[in-house]
């Protein structure tokens, strides 16, 4: 069985294919310990990435689980020390980047760097794209232009992400998306607004399917599109699925 | 003797923290507010939702809820009545046949209110008062999305059936 091959984080993400699915689910009636682990890796993605601590890997039959989480807490120590660093670093080095919370930073872990915490008056939404219909992608991108501006003429604080994930990652890539001016165009008037791809989805593109995706220019890029949507709406982003 | 005045002192204690707890705990408003989002163009799930909302109320009961259905995008074809009059041959297929009315009365009547996106009706060229199922002035909102939004930060949970 080549469990330990497949990516139980892209399994908590519904991002396998059917026959990689199968197998998880035929190795988690056989042990229950690794179906606990999946379950608790559900949760802990939600819960555990807001910390910006390290998920726990799975890691089946262990028998060593003090020394592994004597491990996470050094390696969140470490983390925070990094962390708390680099800020004060980029503090002092980079005075006035307000602009450089255009993006959700995300590090090649997908761990956002600059959390959406911002005035308390802003209002902050995460569109959740799963949809491949490009005539629904377009009324988003309507209705994202047309709060974009609303708010601008009010004078009202507004951020707006699009997660493209699963099937609504069509929506970033080059060669299938119909939107890419319009995309470049609204990125380019609104640095309030982000499109965020989920990897987790592109690389379920490379292996099922060969497919190696390029994402349009002004994508960015985060591990899970489900763990940031998640993680968005605990930092109480409205959240609208598509 | 000290030792248990002590222990009822103690006991008091724990005794106030957790009714103190309990006092906190306990919502002051105990009514759910949740609002429902609809956008999918097959009659299908559209009729799926309405029944998910029908067992919402059935399970928590009508006056524990607040519960508001935004129709937008491809959902609103939901409300578009079949082979309306004056209807082009190219129109929105109509969902709101005789099971899509009943299902949307029931809950109007157990006081569910619904939002319809203007929006997404001029998009698709619908008369809004003339081709919908018992749509109002009242019951349209200029952006659904931006209602959903407002709705939420208005502490609104969201489920998209």
């Amino acid at each position: 069985m080549s469990i330990d091959e497949i990516d139980l984080n892209a399994y908590v993400d519904g991002e396998l294919s059917h026959d990689q699915e199968a197998e998880v689910l035929e190795a988690m009636r056989d042990n229950p310990e690794l179906a606990q682990q999946i379950c608790q890796l559900g949760q802990l993605k939600a819960q555990m990435r807001i910390a910006y601590a390290n998920p726990p890997q799975p890691d089946r039959g262990s028998m060593r689980r003090v020394g592994r989480s004597w491990r996470a807490v050094a390696a969140g120590g470490a983390m925070l020390s990094v962390g708390l660093l680099a800020g004060w670093i980029m503090n002092g080095n980079q005075p006035g980047t307000a602009e450089h919370n255009r993006f959700v930073v995300l590090d090649p872990e997908g761990r956002g760097q600059a959390p959406a915490v911002a005035a308390d008056d802003e209002t902050r939404i995460l569109f959740h794209l799963t949809n491949a219909d490009p005539m629904v992608a377009g009324e988003l991108l309507d209705e994202v232009e047309t709060m974009l501006q609303a708010y601008e003429a009010d004078g009202r604080p507004l951020r707006v992400e699009v997660v493209s994930h699963s099937d609504g990652l069509e929506l970033l890539r080059q060669s299938l998306t119909v939107h890419e001016s319009r995309i470049q165009e609204l990125a380019g008037d609104y640095d309030n607004l982000t499109f965020v791809a989920c990897k987790n989805t592109i690389n379920r593109l490379r292996v099922d399917h060969g497919i190696e995706v390029q994402l349009v220019p002004d994508a960015e890029v985060t591990d899970s599109g489900v763990s940031h949507v998640v993680r968005r709406q605990q930092q109480g982003w409205s959240y609208i699925r598509v | 003797m000290r030792l248990r005045r002590l222990l009822t002192y103690f006991a008091g204690l724990v005794g106030l923290m957790a009714s103190t707890g309990a006092a906190q705990a306990a919502p002051e408003d105990p009514l759910q507010r949740v609002v429902y989002h609809i956008d999918a163009a097959d009659p299908e799930r559209q009729r799926a939702a309405l029944r998910i909302v029908r067992n919402h109320l059935n399970d928590v009961g009508d006056e524990h809820l607040d519960i508001r259905v935004v129709i937008q995008g491809n959902g609103v074809s939901m409300l578009v009545l079949p082979d309306s009059d004056g209807a082009a041959a190219d129109a929105l297929p109509g969902h709101a046949d005789d099971r899509v009315q009943v299902g949307i009365e029931d809950l109007k009547i157990r006081g569910v209110t619904f939002h319809v996106c203007r929006n997404s009706l001029t998009r698709r060229n619908v008369d809004a008062l003339n081709r919908l199922y018992d749509v109002g002035p009242d019951d349209l909102v200029d952006s659904g999305l931006a209602e959903i939004v407002r709705l939420q930060g208005d502490g609104y949970t969201y489920i998209k059936p």
